[in-house]
């Protein structure tokens, strides 16, 4: 059950991530498939083209933020599937302390005058989607325990 | 006389280089994206079809290395279409059409882009209001949901918009050239024009003035002019929000000016003063 879980969220992420790269490259070989990808991602994210990595000369499908989040968490998914890293010890206080970082950066960029940049974006959603993997799989292991 | 020859063949050649390289020739394909940034704000509800909107790009686009069109370049676009709001709070639509931009090289080169914004619904609103003048008061007059009128939309200034290149095109460029390090100056929104009573607090808005490149701006307002019996003043006027109390009837148009650091650009509001309740300006 955990392995299954770990791969649909996985193949999700890794699909989201993908996506995000191939609308770009699609579009500048002018095929029509990444209008197609660039709508539907617009469902997930804000696609604001200058919070977004530029390939091939055109924004990836995903801003900055989203593209660390879901590269890192899937990353963290493989990583899970195949029991290459396992936090054991109080892997929720390590997934809070990873996720802060975007929290406060988007908090502060919402409320104030300042203004993020694209890599500091990358950095910390890179950080948020290892925490964010991290609490996913223990609040599920944890919850399985409880069962 | 063979030395002279060659020293002449080697000028000659030396020359034909230094002028090759000052200006190529390279295709700008069609489809290739131009990210532009909105250079004023756009409400729909002052606008009309085929108004002029400027724009300017945000992003040097480059092909093979070169830029082709420069970052801060002029680019143009026109109101496509407007559908106001409508009657029972529907909500209306408008249509921007990206139509041109300046190559490095002052050509024109033809975009192609549309961005439709929806305003705001105020069907919920329309309806509440009728099915509360219906029960309360008469159901003849339930029917002034009907003057409630959905909003067309506006997007803000710095508002980003992808366009493409339409059409295969040769653009001049300079191999050398190099446009990374230009500064796009802010772009200035001093808020909404305003209708108050004199004595009443005015709170001035620039918060939706933006850097397209992504830097802090600093604020600085002050009266572009005011009723000649008017000693108002501003507080706050090093901020985005300041505000002042019209101590006169008539017309305030405050200035903003918004500063990078580098670069400033201006926009003004306009305050409409009426007579107070209470006398003052009267």
């Amino acid at each position: 059950m955990h392995s299954l879980l770990v791969k649909i969220l996985c193949t999700i992420s890794a699909m989201l991530f993908i996506s995000s790269i191939a609308a770009p490259v699609l579009e500048s070989f002018r095929m029509p498939q990444a209008n197609i990808i660039y709508y539907c991602l617009k469902y997930i994210c804000h696609q604001i083209p200058s919070r977004c990595l530029w390939i091939c000369g055109s924004n990836a499908g995903l801003c900055a933020r989203c593209f660390g989040i879901y590269l890192s968490f899937s990353i963290y998914m493989i990583f899970a599937f195949f029991r290459i890293f396992n936090c054991s010890k109080k892997p929720i206080v390590l997934g809070v302390f990873l996720i802060f970082p975007l929290l406060t950066d988007g908090a502060i960029a919402t409320t104030t005058h300042y203004t993020s940049n694209n890599l500091l974006r990358i950095a910390t959603g890179i950080l948020f989607g290892f925490g964010a993997g991290l609490l996913v799989l223990s609040v599920k292991q944890n919850g399985g325990r409880n069962d | 006389m063979i030395r002279k020859g060659l020293f002449i063949i080697m000028v000659c050649c030396l020359f034909n280089q230094i002028l090759l390289a000052e200006t190529t020739m390279v295709r700008l394909s069609a489809g290739k994206p131009v990210l532009l940034a909105l250079k004023e704000r756009i409400d729909a509800a002052e606008k009309q079809e085929g108004d002029l909107i400027k724009l300017m790009v945000i992003r040097p686009v480059k092909v093979d290395g070169m830029i082709v069109i420069n970052k801060g370049a002029d680019a143009f676009g026109r109101i496509a279409e407007i559908k106001k709001g409508k009657s029972w709070g529907r909500k209306g639509e408008f249509t921007i059409r990206v139509d041109s931009v300046m190559a490095v090289d002052d050509t024109e080169l033809h975009l192609n882009a549309t961005q439709t914004k929806e305003g705001k619904s105020h069907v919920g609103g329309a309806t509440a209001l009728a099915a509360t003048t219906g029960i309360l008061l008469c159901p003849l007059i339930a029917p002034t949901g009907f003057l409630i009128k959905g909003e067309a939309g506006e997007l803000p200034v710095g508002y980003e918009i992808k366009a493409y290149v339409d059409d295969d095109i040769d653009v001049k460029v300079d191999p050398s050239a190099q446009a990374e390090d230009i500064n796009l100056p802010p772009l200035a929104d001093a808020g909404d024009n305003q209708a108050v009573k004199a004595g009443n607090l005015v709170k001035l808005d620039g918060r939706r003035s933006t850097d397209p490149d992504g830097g802090q701006i600093s604020y600085m307002w002050a009266f572009e002019s005011r009723p000649s019996d008017s000693s108002a003043r501003l507080s706050d006027s090093e901020t985005a929000t300041p505000s002042f109390v019209p101590d006169a009837i008539g017309t305030y148009i405050i200035k903003m000016t918004v500063s990078d650091g580098k670069d400033e650009s201006s926009s003004t509001c306009t305050i409409e003063a009426g007579m107070s309740d209470n006398g003052i300006g009267g």
